[in-house]
């Protein structure tokens, strides 16, 4: 009620204002179309011409209209009126119609308008006469003529909504077309466009909102974990705001950092390298956690050739578009949401009891033939040996506090809606100073057609700020202090030895990030013609990082590094437009419907990263500022600027709904190719066939959709980084001599280009029981050729690599199956599961001359690129306690690279996820199981781990050393021997390798919906939930964690609850 | 429906034209063109001492740990008081192909030589520069390269020798003979000495000059056993009157001491540090634990009663019961905001008083050897050498009088080990089992072998 009476303000201030509406509130019987157009004029301040006399035999108007568009409002005055009627500026032109020969055939010129359910038009509408070749298309009003005989039935189809037939009858027929239910009538997003699932040629999978927002994660790509085929998304690090790995159908780049996918945030292309001049405990941001996953309507994966090659040079490790929300029309919704909950790490790892540890500490030091001493033996011989503290409840076992909250108002007209949001969320650390990472973000969005509907514009802002306050690095890898290692001395200060660092003190290093993130879009859009738009996309990002990191005095180790203090700045800046005018053009072509694309683009990235340590600062207390620094150092700053020119343009040809035959192109260029190699062309075509709509295939009662598809094309990767090409000095850090001094930058190769990714794929997607179960496969087949790599060179050349193509193949091959089915439908009762299965095969196909090759000693042709090699070892001799591995070439040693096998492969073998959502009257439940079959580094592995016995603890496995003489063992003797060349080989071989599969209930979430208790109270939507993500998490692995592996804070398990209100 | 498509074309045609265009980007603006880097003589002076700055910004660098400690860990001078394994290699001699600084110092010094390379090649080129300064410029960088390659071959035996920036020509060159990268170093030295004049360009002692090219020549001279040349290259920096022997051993390791041929300038200070070999070694107070410290039965008892150089260049502190020993030519660890009063002493004149004095005594002039050994043994507070020492006795007490002198300095102790034959006499006895006779060469870093087929290990190596 109160809203209403908000409204009728609004409305008479625009009264007032003097401007006018652009719709009409109108109710009469009866009256004169004078009487109409008078009141028209009053409300809207459009003029009507017209002669008097055609008035004349008009009929009088029964009309009843609220806030209809005026467009609308006129088309139902006139649909009756022996007038037609067209605008202009704010004129109204009457004139009579064309008196309508008597036409001896019965076909005759029927017009018509399609809108949508909200009364608005709709363009490019495909109507056709059933059973014919004749159709027409929807101009800008949404209005169509065709020839057509009085009872024949016309076909009306139009993307993302149902097609409807309509029998003509009379000569003007109004088309309400409703939104599409069925999952194959949905929009996807594709490049520069969009499709409908049914016909789409492509290969692409879709995470929607409603996922998306049910996981309580700061980082959208967190939300895609387990859900979309062919995609591997792992978390490097628990932490909040840490990045993420995205592998999409594998790895395709010799070079680990250039496969990541194109992000495209609204048509615009996201920069997702990440920003750091230094990492902090979360190791490098992830670029992604600036954008707030709930304001994200959807995220569209494009994998193959056919859906990616429209982006050209920068599609070869796929396309993720991101889409967000947009402000829907009609009465003005407000929404709010506050949720709050804790995490805690998923899995911390069992080590030694003190009593245990010192006895292996004891052993090592037999074996070793060394007497302890304070020097070599602190833990045995200085430190209290009944201390004992769990390190890792003591860095990483505490609980991370979420609260977030967000609220939203959208509302609006036929022709003009608008969207605005914001959200707050702050989740502190479960390390033990519990420093919070923060965001806040606003979302904007607008968008407004002119009544004729010829002319759009929409418009879209993004504003987030993050705060990451933390320390200077990850807590987890002090899991293995000696357990009874004292923090403090016996005056209560720091306890220091050797040149070990105290992590008490470790605690003073805080580091601060802030991250700027401004994302604006805009689509500016006329239509010249039916079926012929021109449009314009404009972008633009800002996004500004600065970091501190601060080291007070105390926190270094006095006897072996005290420097007094330091501190750490940091700014990272990354502005860039984009510019794409394009034209797109629809036209019915025999039996088919043919869509046009043509378009450009202009693209600039400016990268500056500047960076300064200062130190000698009189006070702890002014770290932060680094003009008291008594010395400042300038570190070597980054630039670059990126520019990318492109042409592109791709015609897709619908035959009857049965053959598509789709062809996309671009011509790109970039600077980070030199002269004469910038410009490549890319390309693709793919076809598809929708068996279920040949005749000769009576549609069953089983098999409702049947469609299979294929496309092959080339894509590039242009991931190199910038002016590797170019010959050039750049400037030291530090004053010699009087000046600062320049040193070559680089060795340089004028001659590299793009990376080719040729991509094969087909598809077969099915639909049953009136597509209530929907299952589709994928096989692909891409070869990245041209590799684009660091070539390592020998050192003796000056460097340790070159820029340069080199012929290699890489091939990825796979499978991907994916189910959704709606088990069952009732009223009150719905049940939908939906299934993922990715198989995946990595190979390096093909490398000439590979056993002279710089790679030799890390890959093998007919292997992964992802495999990891190391000594095969064969025992523990139960003479000595050594590791003993196999001699491959018998020569008496065991040597680097000649006696390494392959350990195994870091890549999933087959992974995917499972779904169910159930719903019962108000209650709902989701929940989602992520699995991944893959092996791994165990704890044990790595350069980073120390032997059994040195001044470091163990885990559990200690327990099984060989201890004596005959002991049948599997884990080596303790030596306290850090250089220990058994050791050495033991902890690079397949002793410490092995399975790190997993399966994980990634997501699960409970919502019960209380609008029917509260509407008395006029909310409409009051909703309470619950949502947990990685509550449980099964699997053999031996370490922290199989996901995030290695010596990295594990992910977090997180429960919240939350309350939602509507109104 | 034609005249739509007509601008449509013309648009893009135009579209096309300009796109070629737009991706000419300009230089970053923080990098310079080899043709700017060598257009004046700022610049290609920078370009030069760019190379010096690079030599010793972090402890670990080339010019400072590595080449001072890490070396006199190897021989029989200095320890770390604990267990690291990057570092008890060399003090084991137990060096592998994939030891880091084994790795590092290959890596470096090549690193290195590119700079010099470049360096040679943009002067060469240019037309900017003024002759005296080009001709200084060119002097240094054929210095440096021939210092680099000087390191190289006495640490890893025959090396790849690489005179230009070329990596299609350098990626794969094998290892050259030891006497062919001598001969370059030679022919280096000789057009370095040749090309820089005998003042220090800036009169700071922080670029080489004519003077550290005659040294290093001498130095070069007495390891290929060229008595008499080495004799007289290093009488030319004897007489030279830029340089002299301090009486105050406490001045000798002073920024541009009288004493420097050559001085790396620190930099990177810290807030407040002066050497990184000053950092590593002084104690932060009197009583913490020092972490390099010398070897007392092999070094600190060698010394003569009543060496000056024990009490001045050595420290002493008394630990639970235990004397430590720890270097202390340089005295300043760090004292926050201070000046800067030490450089990194990269070769000094006491040097070529020893290196005359082995050229004479090997040439058999006993006694201006024997005078030349006094002159260093006179500053140090000792009696003159007894007359009556014999050849044989007078190369033991050169090579005692270089362990005293030089401990700690760019190798000195390791090289005149090796190059005197006399390692496996010397630490075979020290160093027990871990030592084999071909510890003497470096392994080449397996790095390097990876990616170059043609490179082969030296012997005792995989």
């Amino acid at each position: 009620m109160r809203l209403t009476v908000f409204l009728m303000i609004v409305a008479s201030l625009k009264v007032t204002a003097g401007t006018y509406a652009q719709s009409v509130s109108l109710s009469v019987k009866n009256a004169s179309l004078e009487e109409v157009f008078t009141e028209v004029k009053k409300q809207t301040g459009y003029v009507f011409f017209y002669e008097r006399e055609v008035l004349r035999s008009t009929k009088r108007v029964s009309i009843q209209a609220d806030n209809l568009a005026l467009n609308a409002f006129l088309s139902q005055v006139f649909a009756a009126q022996p007038l037609d009627y067209s605008i202009k500026d704010k004129t109204i032109f009457i004139k009579r119609k064309p008196l309508v020969a008597e036409i001896v055939q019965a076909m005759q010129e029927i017009t018509g308008t399609v809108r949508d359910g909200d009364g608005q038009a709709l363009i490019g509408v495909t109507v056709k006469i059933k059973g014919t070749n004749t159709g027409a298309v929807t101009d800008a009003a949404g209005r169509f003529r065709i020839n057509a005989e009085q009872g024949q039935v016309l076909v009306v189809s139009y993307i993302g909504h149902e097609t409807q037939e309509v029998t003509v009858s009379g000569n003007d027929i109004s088309i309400v077309l409703q939104p599409a239910v069925s999952a194959l009538d949905e929009t996807v997003i594709i490049g520069y466009g969009s499709a409908i699932r049914r016909t789409s040629t492509g290969s692409i999978s879709t995470v929607k909102s409603k996922d998306i927002e049910s996981q309580p994660v700061m980082d959208p790509l967190a939300a895609l974990q387990g859900r979309v085929p062919g995609l591997v998304v792992t978390t490097s690090n628990g932490m909040a705001g840490s990045s993420f790995q995205v592998r999409l159908r594998g790895q395709n780049s010799l070079r680990e950092e250039a496969n990541d996918p194109l992000y495209v945030i609204d048509g615009v292309p996201f920069f997702s390298e990440p920003l750091n001049t230094f990492t902090s405990a979360n190791g490098n941001q992830s670029p992604l956690a600036s954008i707030n996953p709930s304001d994200i309507e959807r995220i569209d994966i494009l994998k193959d050739a056919d859906a990616t090659a429209i982006y050209g040079s920068r599609a070869a490790n796929g396309v993720v578009l991101i889409t967000t929300k947009k402000g829907s029309s009609g009465k003005t919704k407000f929404s709010f949401n506050v949720n709050t909950g804790g995490s805690k790490v998923v899995n911390m790892v069992d080590m030694l009891h003190t009593s245990d540890y010192l006895k292996m500490r004891e052993e090592a030091l037999a074996n070793d033939d060394v007497t302890p001493d304070e020097d070599n033996a602190p833990d045995l011989v200085s430190w209290d040996k009944n201390a004992y503290t769990d390190w890792q409840k003591y860095m990483i076992g505490g609980t991370s506090k979420l609260t977030e909250a967000r609220g939203s108002v959208s509302g609006g007209n036929a022709q003009t809606r608008f969207l605005l949001s914001g959200a707050f969320r702050k989740e502190t650390s479960v390390m033990p100073n519990e420093e919070p990472f923060s965001r806040g973000a606003v979302h904007l969005s607008a968008d407004h057609s002119s009544q004729d509907g010829r002319f759009n514009i929409s418009a879209s802002v993004n504003y987030s700020g993050t705060k990451d306050r933390s320390i200077a690095s990850d807590l987890t890898s002090f899991y293995n202090l000696a357990p009874n290692y004292p923090l403090y001395d016996a005056d209560g200060a720091y306890y220091w030895f050797g040149n070990m660092q105290n992590p008490a003190a470790y605690l003073l290093r805080k580091s601060t990030t802030r991250t700027d993130n401004l994302m604006a879009n805009s689509v500016i859009r006329y239509t010249l013609l039916p079926g012929l738009n021109i449009k314009t996309n404009l972008g633009y990002t800002n996004t500004n990082m600065d970091q501190v990191q601060i080291y007070p005095e105390a926190t270094f180790n006095p006897t072996s590094n005290n420097v007094g203090n330091m501190s750490y700045f940091g700014n990272s800046k990354v502005q860039s437009y984009i510019v794409e005018p394009q034209a797109d053009y629809q036209l019915t072509l025999g039996k088919g419907n043919l869509q046009l694309l043509a378009g450009a683009t202009w693209q600039e990235n400016q990268r500056n990263i500047n960076g300064l340590t200062g130190y000698g600062f009189p006070s702890d207390g002014l770290l932060e500022d680094p003009s008291a620094a008594s010395e400042v150092v300038i570190r070597q700053p980054a630039y670059a600027l990126y520019r990318y020119t492109s042409v592109f343009g791709r015609a897709t040809y619908n035959w009857d709904e049965k053959y598509i035959l789709n062809a996309s192109f671009r011509r790109d260029g970039s600077t980070r190719f030199g002269p004469g190699k910038r410009f490549g062309n890319f390309g693709a075509i793919g076809a598809a066939w929708v068996f279920t709509n040949e005749s000769f295939l009576s549609p069953s009662s089983v098999l409702t959709f049947g469609k299979l598809r294929g496309s092959y094309g080339m894509t590039g990767n242009d991931i190199i980084g910038d002016y590797a090409y170019l010959e050039s000095w750049s400037s030291g850090s530090y004053p010699y001599d009087g000046t600062i001094g320049l040193s070559p930058s680089r060795i340089p190769n004028g001659d590299y280009r793009w990376e080719e990714n040729r991509k094969l794929e087909f598809g077969l997607e099915l639909g049953f029981l009136k597509d209530r179960l929907l299952f589709n496969t994928n096989f692909y087949r891409n070869i990245s050729g041209n590799q684009l790599v660091d070539f390592a060179l020998s050192p003796q050349t000056g460097f340790g690599s070159v820029v340069a193509n080199f012929p290699a193949k890489v091939l990825n091959t796979g499978w991907e199956f994916d189910l959704t089915s709606v088990n069952i439908d009732k009223k009150d009762f719905r049940w939908s599961t939906s299934f993922n299965l990715s198989l995946a095969k990595n190979e390096l196909k093909e490398y000439p001359d590979f056993e002279n090759s710089t790679y030799k000693d890390t890959y093998q042709v007919g292997q992964s690129l992802s495999i990891v090699r190391g000594y095969q070892f064969t025992g523990i001799d139960p003479e000595t306690g050594e590791a003993t591995f196999r001699d491959f070439d018998g020569n008496g040693t065991i040597d680097e690279f000649v006696d390494y096998v392959t350990l195994g492969e870091t890549m999933p073998a087959y992974y995917g996820g499972l779904q169910n959502s159930l719903s019962y009257k108000g209650l709902t439940l989701d929940f989602l199981f992520q699995f991944v079959k893959q092996e791994g580094p165990q704890l044990n592995y790595g350069y980073l781990s120390g032997t059994y016995g040195a001044l470091a603890n163990k885990d559990l496995s200690a327990l099984d050393r060989w201890q004596k003489k005959g002991d049948i063992t599997h884990i080596p003797k303790a030596t306290r021997l850090a250089a220990n060349a058994n050791y050495d080989l033991y902890r690079l071989s397949s002793g410490v390798w092995g399975d790190a599969s997993f399966i994980r209930l990634k997501n699960i979430s409970l919502g019960y919906d209380l609008s029917k208790y509260t509407k008395t109270w006029k909310l409409s939507n009051v909703r309470v939930y619950a949502s947990a993500q990685n509550l449980l998490t099964i699997t053999s692995y031996d370490g922290f964690d199989p996901e995030t592996k290695g010596l990295a804070m594990p992910p977090m398990k997180t429960i919240t609850a939350g309350l939602q209100v509507g109104f | 429906m034609k005249r739509t498509y007509l601008p449509i074309i013309l648009v893009s045609a135009v579209l096309l034209a300009s796109c070629s265009k737009y991706v000419d980007t300009p230089l970053p603006k923080n990098e310079l063109a080899p043709e700017q880097a060598f257009a004046n003589d700022k610049a290609a002076t920078a370009a030069v001492t760019g190379l010096y700055a690079d030599m010793n910004v972090l402890n670990y660098f080339y010019g400072n740990i590595q080449m001072n400690y890490l070396t006199a860990m190897q021989a029989d001078d200095l320890f770390y008081f604990s267990s690291f394994a990057n570092y008890d290699v060399f003090r084991n001699n137990t060096l592998l192909p994939n030891s880091q600084y084994v790795e590092s110092m290959w890596r470096d010094q090549y690193s290195y030589i590119y700079h010099t390379n470049a360096c040679i090649e943009g002067l060469t080129k240019s037309s900017g520069v003024t002759p005296a300064v080009k001709d200084q410029l060119m002097g240094e960088a054929y210095f440096m390269r021939a210092f680099m390659h000087f390191y190289l071959v006495n640490m890893y035996g025959d090396v790849p020798l690489i005179t230009s920036t070329n990596y299609q020509e350098n990626n794969l060159k094998p290892r050259e003979k030891t006497e062919v990268v001598y001969a370059q170093i030679i022919s280096d030295l000789k057009e370095a000495k040749n090309l820089m004049g005998a003042d220090y360009p800036t009169g700071a002692r922080v670029r080489p000059n004519k003077g550290a090219a005659t040294a290093l020549l001498a130095r070069v001279y007495l390891y290929t056993k060229q008595y008499a040349l080495a004799e007289q290259e290093a009488t030319a920096v004897l007489d030279d009157s830029h340089y002299e022997l301090l009486d105050d051993l406490n001045t000798v390791f002073l920024a541009n001491s009288r004493e420097a041929l050559f001085q790396l300038q620190p930099v990177n200070l810290g807030g407040g540090r002066n050497t990184w070999e000053g950092f590593v070694t002084v104690p932060s107070t009197p009583t913490s634990t020092t972490l390099f410290r010398l070897d007392t039965t092999h070094l600190i008892e060698k010394f003569e009663t009543g060496d000056k150089r024990l009490a001045n260049w050595t420290g002493h502190m008394i630990k639970n019961g235990a004397n430590h020993y720890y270097p202390f030519k340089y005295k300043v660890r760090f004292v926050a905001g201070a000046d800067v009063t030490e450089y990194s002493m990269v070769m000094r004149l006491a040097e070529q008083y020893l290196i005359r004095a082995e050229a004479r005594i090997q040439q058999e002039k006993l006694d201006l050897g024997r005078q030349d050994l006094d002159s260093i043994r006179h500053r140090a507070g000792l009696d003159p050498l007894p007359v009556s020492l014999g050849k044989p006795a007078l190369l033991l007490a050169v090579e005692q009088e270089r362990k005293v002198e030089l401990f700690c300095e760019w190798g000195h102790r390791w090289f005149d080990l090796k190059r005197t034959q006399r390692a496996t006499a010397v630490l075979g006895a020290i160093k027990g089992v871990n030592w084999q006779p071909d510890d003497t060469l470096y392994p080449i870093p397996s790095e390097a072998r990876s990616r170059n087929i043609y490179l082969t290990q030296n012997d005792g190596y995989n």
